[in-house]
């Protein structure tokens, strides 16, 4: 019974990693809606938030941690791995301190909040690997995305959540 | 849904209410209108960064930098150039090897602002970004780590000097 369960959540964290995986690789090709470096919709964390809430959150760092370093390698720049992978963490570690606190309607808000921390981290790794902190001038216009994407992301999540048939329960 | 939650608005104080239709007034998604009058203090940090964010854009475009750009090349400078000083333009190329392949960009200076015209990445994040401009704008390159600064000649002649 115990290792059925266990087959259950990696076949799922699977099929989770395949879909964000494909949201991501999606999301590299579409020409970018501002030239700024390093915007990106980031509707891929649909997935982490929706796997951290409905079957906790190591299947969702599980699920992080193979889509950023797949990502990196299907999108044919694998120097962007420091890039997602320190954004990743702190939204992560962002993730960790909330879930216990929040439940899914509160994911609107929360949402953002990763997009955000995800971006301050990026800016940190952007800052030392250029030698200069010239990535703070597109701070602004990476928060504005990271609220408008953030909230849409977080409410899709919601709605997700909601359907308890997408885990064949 | 928002049917049940009526109750619950009307007896929110006003202070609450008055955020949730002011951040729906300034074109964000219907469907958080409820989310937002629920939740007076997220909304009104998501607010005051919306506000924050579009007026620090507003000051860096009332900025005035200098002409003075720095190429820089994986953390290291790889040009200097003054680019109100360019006649007619000049044009340069940057080739670096990497394990996964060559990264190549070409840089044109002149009529006031620098700008990369070409680059074998799969983005051009860098090409559409356009030109680095004396009120500071940056070009930037995030996988191959270029970067066009602008600055002010005190700090320009410090480095050179």
């Amino acid at each position: 019974m115990q290792s059925q369960d266990n087959l259950k959540r990696i076949t799922r964290c699977g099929l989770f990693t395949a879909i964000a995986l494909t949201i991501f690789i999606i999301e590299t090709r579409i020409p970018p809606l501002l030239p700024i470096a390093g915007m990106k919709m980031g509707f891929s964390n649909a997935v982490t938030l929706y796997v951290a809430y409905a079957m906790g959150l190591a299947s969702a760092g599980q699920v992080l941690l193979a889509r950023i370093f797949l990502g990196a390698i299907f999108a044919g720049q694998f120097s962007i791995i420091l890039y997602s992978a320190t954004g990743g963490l702190c939204s992560y570690l962002f993730l960790v301190l909330v879930r216990k606190r929040t439940s899914a309607k509160e994911l609107w808000f929360v949402s953002p909040c990763c997009a955000i921390c995800h971006n301050l981290g990026q800016m940190l790794v952007a800052s030392f690997l250029l030698g200069r902190a010239v990535v703070l001038y597109f701070a602004p216009y990476l928060f504005l995305m990271a609220v408008v994407s953030g909230v849409f992301v977080g409410v899709i999540t919601e709605k997700l959540l909601k359907r308890e048939d997408m885990l064949g329960k | 849904m928002s049917r049940e939650e009526k109750p619950q608005q009307s007896v929110e104080d006003s202070t609450a209410h008055e955020e949730g239709s002011s951040v729906s007034a300034s074109g964000k998604e219907q469907t958080g209108k409820m989310f937002f009058q629920q939740y007076p203090l997220p909304s009104f940090f998501l607010l005051l960064l919306v506000i924050g964010s579009l007026g620090a854009i507003y000051w860096q475009g009332t900025r005035e930098v200098g002409s003075f750009a720095t190429v820089r090349v994986s953390g290291e400078d790889w040009l200097r150039v003054d680019v109100s000083s360019v006649e007619g333009l000049e044009e340069y190329e940057i080739v670096q090897s990497f394990p996964t392949g060559e990264a190549y960009h070409r840089l044109v200076v002149g009529q006031g602002e620098i700008r990369i015209v070409e680059a074998n990445c799969p983005d051009q994040v860098c090409v559409l970004q356009g030109g680095a401009v004396a009120s500071g704008r940056p070009v930037v390159c995030l996988p191959y780590q270029v970067v066009i600064t602008m600055e002010q000649k005190e700090e320009f002649d410090a480095v050179t000097g």
